[in-house]
């Protein structure tokens, strides 16, 4: 198929929308139902309006575009992605699979082709979460992991607003069934990798194949504060000490069990913290993430059996608590083969690979086939004004999408 | 020597008396240096030594020296004391029980119509804390000219008083020089928990602890929390073995005595301090500390070899910066021997050791021969308004200093 996709529109429809909740580093803040992501949801609705597309927004704020199919009976495919951003986002960290999904659906009406299957842009709510934990949580709720009524009564981190109030005032509470969205035949979402390896390795197009089981748990280690001047060593219960030596035992059992996975400590407060001060306090974020479940699960057993081990060697008490948690997620091979083929076919280079952060398609993949494909980002620098793709980099990644999705679509032993 | 009337009972009721001047609600006491609650603990001091036929004198940086004239008024007097500063939320004995201690001294003394050979000085130096003015025992610093009278007079506290301003609004600038002392004794509360855990009431001061502070920064990369962890300059995760290198360092560090040093890592930021980002930077503040000056060095050495090792093997840089540094004191030894046979004719349990923090004596045995003694105060808990000791420390502490102190100075 030939259809006129058009790189440059995309392009300047990303240039475009980053314009509201534009920052000076060149990054974007846009966060989930503020009246800034109402704007970008309205210009979103009016650039489907103008290439035909019948919106539906759900209880939840899920915006769904849909482009009807030679059968409407047969059941939508999805692509998917995000507008909202961080509040010292970038311009590519979710616009970019929503636009690109745009992108073909315009193509597909300017070139006045109609797939067999409907196709539907969603762009899912408070993807971030940076206001309402946790992440992706409009996709959660109409996928239910979470329950509609658990989504609309969250309250926001900062000033305890109502998810359902916030959603309201925007003007962007709609009346489709959440549920709805439940019952496609596939799921596609394009995304910048917010990692550095496509581009070290010279690549141009990921082929996700997965997401990490993922545990973050905030580590707080107890013993007594006393006078670094006046208490010998061995009468001391320092809780620096014990931290540092749980770190070290954390990355030791990563690299001895599963070197493939990751560990991360991302936040360290000593307490009181203050000099000549012995540190009866300390507490971390403590953080692994494995493809496997299993293999997760036994990370964890073991690091907390170290940390148990340390705390009673140096009488200090320890507490690991998770406050988040994510279990692995395996994408569809079916559709992973569709995005390979493209990429092949139009000479993009490309690896498989495992997505280390979050994403809306996980969710999804707990109700369909569903999978990603990554596009580099300079540096994997994300979640940062200075946050970069390169032109070739969004072609490409739209013209493999555009492939697939239509291949999805058009499939005569589709579901 | 016992027939000095010294009255425990005494000294404990003068500790409560003067807690009132600055008194918390949950029983400690803040009475920061140069306020006007300092001008009343130094005025109820001056009022009380002066019924003792002392004579005052009070130098350009505030400190007041009480002088009892001895038979030998061309012997150097044999000085005693502390301070009567406290830190904002400090306790009722930090400081005051050896000013207090000496006070009792001079007023059985007085009592008994002894006289002793030498002069005796009680000592109140200013700001001994540091909590207002920054650095501490800024007072016996500067009478013994570790600091230029510039230097202190021109402090500034957090609100932009100067030092010189604020002494002088109080009242309690002088300009006198104090007297040159022949010795020097402090009795202090010893702030740690060895003592009290070895069940022993007066502690022997020996010296003072080297100490060596650090700054350490760790310069790495900020990576995203799924990215690989072959690519990562993860700069927390390379200062956690740093960090416990100090401990190892502080254990290995054995002096020929058997002593072993002491290490910290009392504050710690790491930045960007952000959920799913390995940090790029981290900082904190390394502590040592050893009565052997050699060992002491040798600990400096030894973090930057572990520190040079994790940058080479992780990729990050690790830097080390000198933050401050304070030479061993070794107290005198004449002193110290009257010290311990003060203890010793008493019959009170004592053990020799060094004092891990800086005291108004440690500066002064840089000039003039002194000695320490350390009475246990409960937990070791000091700095804190619920610093506590008991009557019995209170009256051990008082007995040992005023043997010593007649021991140096000699009995008429």
């Amino acid at each position: 198929m030939n259809l006129p996709l058009s790189p440059d529109r995309l392009w300047d429809r990303l240039m475009e929308m980053a314009r509201i909740g534009a920052t000076p580093g060149g990054g974007n803040n846009r966060p989930a139902l503020s009246a800034l992501d109402g704007e970008g949801r309205a210009l979103l609705a009016r650039w489907g309006a103008e290439i035909g597309l019948t919106l539906a927004v759900d209880r939840l704020g899920n915006m769904a575009l849909r482009r009807e199919g030679r059968d409407p009976e047969r059941r939508p495919v999805l692509i998917g992605s995000h507008l909202d951003t961080q509040p010292s986002g970038g311009k590519f960290d979710g616009p970019y699979g929503v636009l690109a999904g745009l992108e073909i659906l315009h193509a597909l009406h300017e070139s006045g082709t109609v797939t067999e299957a409907p196709i539907i842009l969603v762009n899912w709510t408070s993807e971030e979460g940076c206001r309402f934990s946790p992440s992706m949580i409009g996709a959660a709720g109409a996928m239910g992991v979470l329950s509609e009524a658990e989504v609309l009564d969250r309250h926001a981190l900062d000033d305890g607003e109502r998810y359902g109030d916030a959603l309201r005032a925007t003007g962007w509470a709609g009346d489709a069934d959440p549920a709805s969205l439940r019952h496609a035949a596939a799921y596609f979402e394009a995304h910048i990798e917010q990692g550095p390896v496509l581009e070290s390795e010279g690549h141009d197009l990921g082929i996700v194949t997965g997401g990490f089981a993922t545990e973050r748990a905030l580590v707080t280690v107890t013993g007594e504060t006393s006078h670094a001047g006046t208490t010998p060593m061995e009468m001391r219960r320092d809780a620096v000490l014990g931290a540092a030596e749980m770190i070290s035992a954390g990355e030791a059992i990563l690299h001895r069990i599963a070197p493939e996975g990751r560990m991360t400590v991302c936040r360290f407060m000593a307490d009181p913290g203050a000099d000549g001060v012995v540190p009866g306090g300390a507490r971390f974020a403590f953080e692994y993430r494995h493809p496997a479940n299993d293999v997760l699960a036994r990370l964890l057993a073991e690091a907390d059996a170290a940390f148990a081990a340390i705390a009673a060697r140096r009488k200090l008490a320890v507490a690991r608590e998770p406050y988040w948690s994510f279990p692995a997620v395996v994408f569809d091979a079916a559709l992973a083969d569709r995005l390979r083929d493209a990429a092949r076919r139009l000479g993009a280079s490309h690896r498989d690979m495992l997505s280390g952060a979050g994403h809306d398609a996980y969710h999804a993949a707990s109700r369909m086939p569903a999978v990603m494909l990554f596009i580099p980002c300079h540096g994997g620098i994300s979640h940062h004004p200075s946050e970069s793709i390169s032109r070739e980099w969004s072609e490409k990644g739209l013209r493999v999408l555009a492939d697939a999705v239509i291949a999805t679509a058009n499939s005569k032993d589709a579901p | 020597m016992s027939n000095i009337p010294y009255s425990g009972a005494r000294l404990w009721d003068d500790l409560h008396d003067i807690a009132r001047i600055g008194g918390t609600p949950k029983g400690g006491c803040n009475r920061q240096t140069l306020t006007d609650l300092d001008a009343q603990a130094r005025a109820w001091l001056a009022e009380r030594a002066a019924k003792l036929g002392c004579t005052l004198s009070v130098d350009r940086f505030g400190n007041m020296g009480l002088l009892r004239p001895g038979r030998d008024a061309s012997r150097k007097p044999i000085a005693f004391g502390s301070h009567l500063d406290t830190q904002p939320t400090g306790g009722k004995f930090d400081g005051v029980l050896g000013v207090l201690a000496g006070l009792e001294i001079l007023r059985a003394l007085h009592e008994a119509g002894a006289e002793t050979e030498a002069p005796l000085l009680l000592v109140n130096w200013t700001n001994e804390e540091g909590a207002r003015f920054s650095p501490p025992m800024m007072g016996s610093g500067a009478a013994l000219g570790l600091f230029t009278p510039d230097e202190v007079l021109t402090k500034t506290d957090a609100e932009g008083a100067t030092f010189g301003d604020e002494l002088r609004r109080i009242g309690w600038q002088g300009d006198a020089e104090l007297p040159e002392m022949a010795g020097y004794i402090e009795l202090h509360i010893e702030q740690g928990p060895l003592l009290e855990r070895a069940g022993k009431s007066i502690g022997v001061v020996t010296h003072a602890l080297a100490q060596a502070w650090y700054e350490v920064v760790v310069e790495g990369e900020e990576s995203h929390g799924g990215s690989m962890m072959a690519g990562r300059r993860d700069a927390l995760m390379a200062a956690a073995p740093l960090m416990a290198a100090v401990e190892e360092i502080a254990l290995a560090a054995r002096a020929p005595s058997g002593e072993l040093g002491r290490g910290t890592v009392g504050r710690v930021t790491v930045y960007p301090d952000s959920r799913n980002i390995a940090p790029s930077r981290v900082w904190f503040s390394i502590d040592t500390r050893h009565g052997d000056a050699e060992r002491l060095a040798w600990m400096g050495d030894e973090l930057r070899v572990r520190a040079a090792a994790i940058a080479a093997a992780r990729g990050v840089s690790v830097t080390v910066t000198d933050f401050w540094h304070s030479p061993p004191t070794a107290f005198d030894a004449a002193l110290v021997g009257h010290v311990r046979a003060a203890a010793e004719a008493r019959g009170l349990p004592w053990q020799e050791m060094p004092t891990g923090i800086g005291h108004d004596a440690v500066y002064v045995a840089r000039r003039v021969p002194a000695a320490m003694i350390f009475v246990p105060c409960h937990g070791g808990i000091s700095h804190n308004e619920a610093e506590s000791i008991t009557p019995e420390w209170a009256e051990a502490g008082l007995l040992v200093l005023a043997d010593a102190v007649l021991a140096a100075a000699g009995r008429a």
